[in-house]
């Protein structure tokens, strides 16, 4: 579908055009239900939440504005409904600890070991050491590599500062390559 | 050499670093190649968690097509393993105990044939024949759908648990291929007299004449059917025409316009038919429904029929009761010398007595309904978890009408296969015991929810469990004694009410596991 037609889908969306909604469903339900199964970790979770963001498309569409893509619209509307939905799920829990940002002045070492990992197999590991990340850096990882949001926009989301944001997104790669060394050691 | 951080970097493959910053990275980068070398492979990650992301979007929209292949494979191959085993298992107990043996591979073909026939020869004579069998099949396919819908749904979520209980049912499902059944087809289809045929033989044809020997059972449709040679076993007719001049050493089952029994049939007839001529010999009962009934022959035991006209003449010998259920009195005729052993009943058919008019009916229903009462109330003390599953929507009806159907289904086969474990027989009459208590608590469960959805309480209100409860239940009661439709409702209550307990059972064990 091309960006007319989808134009064309999301007006008839905009009158309240069941059908159009139907197809708004098939075309990205697949990728709403992929960013609410990074977010909520849990499969069943993630049906729920993608059901329940499809749900309120009707009344939530009234307040898309045309100068945003309309899929990086939705996508960052189901990231706030599953952040919502995580806090209530952790009820007074802190989400996210703000981080020091300054205590992170690393020295460069080594590339990273995720580079290394092109092959399929490879891949899966990946993805099976993301799923095992706390929610903290899985969120916001997550929002920035599928969402494709930036810093600002995640800081946003989450309500936390720009400077933390880039601390959680760099903490959770230095996770993900730790991980994935310490299993490409424990295979090897 | 300045260089920077590895968040420094971090954020400069992400493209986020602030302007004058990220100027001063460049600069460094351009002199420094191993910073240079660490921002590259920065980036070549970046591209890779993008497109694992990516990929995994894919894979999961992907899955669910995947998952039920891959779970559909799995209950083939293992329901092809469990049924070979059994069968296994079968001829091996037949060979210590024949009897046991044929009497437990009760799916063969012959038993299924049978059953078929004797309870389609029960709802047709019970009521109202065309109703009746437009509901049942239109009930089957919509279980059907319901089951396929519930499979699929749940097939998706938990592949694994899902190819087991479809295994069982799958195994059960296998017809036992332990005697050799033949299937021929032709327009004139004719065994001659001197062939014998080893097993049981299917045929069809427009014709089909059996001259020769049978060992094991027949079953037979087309047009014309004549039998004149021997059947070991039983035959089950599906003719226009059917006509038994030779033997059939079994019983008959047949359904078909017009059956001749010129011949020796060694056990029952059981025959839905237009007309019915008894000629030869019947070893045991026959069971007819039927316009006309002409017996000039010799039946064993008893003759039953329900019939519009009946003539018994001089020649005919019937060992036990005859039993006549006709409209009039004057659609009998019993020759003078017929030979009657035990007594004749003639029954004229009237009107069943209208049971809601009876004091006792209420007083029964009312009885039934304090206990149904008196045992939700106790569960709910007991057991408050067990009415976690809710029915607001038709989704949530067809799931627990569904997981009640396997639960009703499951049950009686997991019991049974317990007792043949012997190790397990405690366990199976546990099973047994469980399943006859979800039969009537079933009511209960669905009463509950019922009341719960009708009667929606507003947020904040304490949560109360015994109006909606009394009010629930009392619609259920009214509801499947309602004439004609009540069966069916109660049917469909003991489905979903079972659904609903499972489901609360696994509700109830998934908190207690999240609170421990």
């Amino acid at each position: 579908m091309d960006e007319a037609q989808l134009e064309m889908v999301l007006s008839r969306a905009m009158n309240d055009d069941a059908e159009a909604f139907g197809e708004l469903y098939r075309l990205f339900r697949p990728r709403v239900f992929g960013l609410c199964r990074h977010l909520l970790g849990r499969h069943e979770d993630a049906e729920d939440a993608t059901s329940e963001v499809f749900a309120r498309l009707p009344k939530s569409i009234k307040r898309y504005e045309k100068s945003l893509p309309f899929p990086r619209w939705l996508l960052s509307v189901t990231s706030h409904y599953c952040v919502d939905r995580l806090r209530r799920r952790q009820l007074e829990q802190r989400l996210f600890e703000a981080e020091p940002a300054e205590a992170l002045q690393l020295p460069v070492h080594q590339a990273s070991p995720l580079q290394q990992v092109i092959s399929d197999e490879g891949r899966d590991r990946v993805r099976q050491a993301i799923e095992a990340l706390p929610e903290q850096y899985r969120i916001p990882l997550t929002l920035r590599y599928y969402s494709d949001l930036s810093y600002d926009e995640i800081a946003e989301q989450l309500s936390l500062s720009r400077p933390n944001v880039a601390t959680l997104i760099f903490r959770a790669k230095q996770q993900l390559r730790r991980a994935l060394a310490g299993a490409a050691a424990g295979a090897g | 050499m300045d260089h920077f951080s590895e968040l420094t970097y971090s954020m400069y493959a992400d493209g986020e670093l602030p302007e004058p910053e990220r100027l001063r990275v460049q600069q460094h980068l351009a002199q420094c190649p191993a910073c240079g070398a660490q921002v590259a492979a920065l980036e070549v990650e970046n591209r890779v968690l993008a497109e694992v992301f990516r990929l995994t979007e894919e894979a999961d929209s992907a899955k669910s097509r995947v998952g039920i292949g891959r779970s559909l494979l799995i209950t083939v191959g293992s329901a092809l393993v469990v049924a070979l085993g059994l069968d296994r298992l079968f001829v091996a107990i037949e060979r210590f105990v024949p009897d046991l043996g044929s009497w437990m591979s009760g799916f063969s073909f012959a038993w299924l044939q049978s059953l078929v026939f004797n309870n389609a020869f029960d709802l047709i004579r019970e009521g109202p024949v065309m109703l009746n069998a437009l509901v049942t099949v239109l009930g089957l396919l919509v279980l059907g759908a319901v089951l396929f819908s519930v499979l699929r749904h749940f097939i998706s979520r938990h592949p694994m648990s899902m190819a087991l209980v479809a295994t069982v049912l799958f195994a059960l499902v296998i017809p036992r291929p332990a005697s050799a059944i033949e299937r021929r087809e032709a327009t004139k289809l004719r065994v001659p007299s001197d062939e014998t045929v080893q097993g049981s033989l299917i045929a069809q044809g427009d014709v089909v004449e059996i001259d020769g020997t049978v060992d094991g059972s027949v079953a037979v449709t087309g047009r014309i059917a004549v039998i004149r040679g021997d059947i070991k076993g039983d035959l089950f007719a599906f003719a226009q025409e059917t006509e038994i001049v030779g033997t059939v050493e079994g019983s008959v089952y047949a359904w078909t316009n017009a059956l001749t029994v010129s011949g020796h049939v060694g056990q029952d007839v059981v025959v839905g038919t237009n007309n019915l001529r008894l000629e030869g010999t019947v070893g045991r009962d026959v069971a007819s429904l039927s316009e006309t009934l002409d017996d000039t022959g010799t039946v064993g035991r008893n003759l039953q029929a329900y019939v519009g006209s009946l003539t018994v003449s001089r020649s005919a010998r019937i060992g036990g009761n005859l039993e006549a259920h006709v409209k009039n009195t004057q659609d009998v005729n019993v020759e003078s010398g017929a030979t009657i052993s035990g007594k004749t009943e003639i029954l004229i058919g009237k009107k069943k007595s209208n049971r809601y008019a009876t004091t006792h009916f209420y007083y029964w229903q009312a009885i039934w309904f304090a206990g149904a009462l008196i045992i939700g109330f106790l569960l709910y003390w007991v057991a408050p978890a067990l009415f976690g599953s809710r029915l607001d929507t038709g989704g949530a009806l067809l799931i627990s009408a569904g997981v009640g159907f396997l639960a009703l289904v499951a049950a009686p086969i997991a019991a049974v296969v317990c007792f043949i474990t012997l190790v397990g027989i405690p366990l199976g009459v546990l099973l047994l015991g469980l399943w006859l208590a979800g039969l009537w608590v079933a009511k209960v469960f669905v009463g509950a929810a019922l009341g719960r959805g009708l009667m929606r309480q507003r947020p904040g209100e304490p949560p109360h469990f015994a109006v909606p409860f009394i009010v629930g239940l009392l619609m259920i009661f009214v509801a499947i004694n309602i004439p004609y439709v009540g069966g069916w409702l109660s049917f469909l209550t003991i489905l979903v009410g079972f659904g609903l307990a499972v489901l609360g059972v696994r509700n109830g064990m998934r908190k207690t596991v999240a609170t421990t």
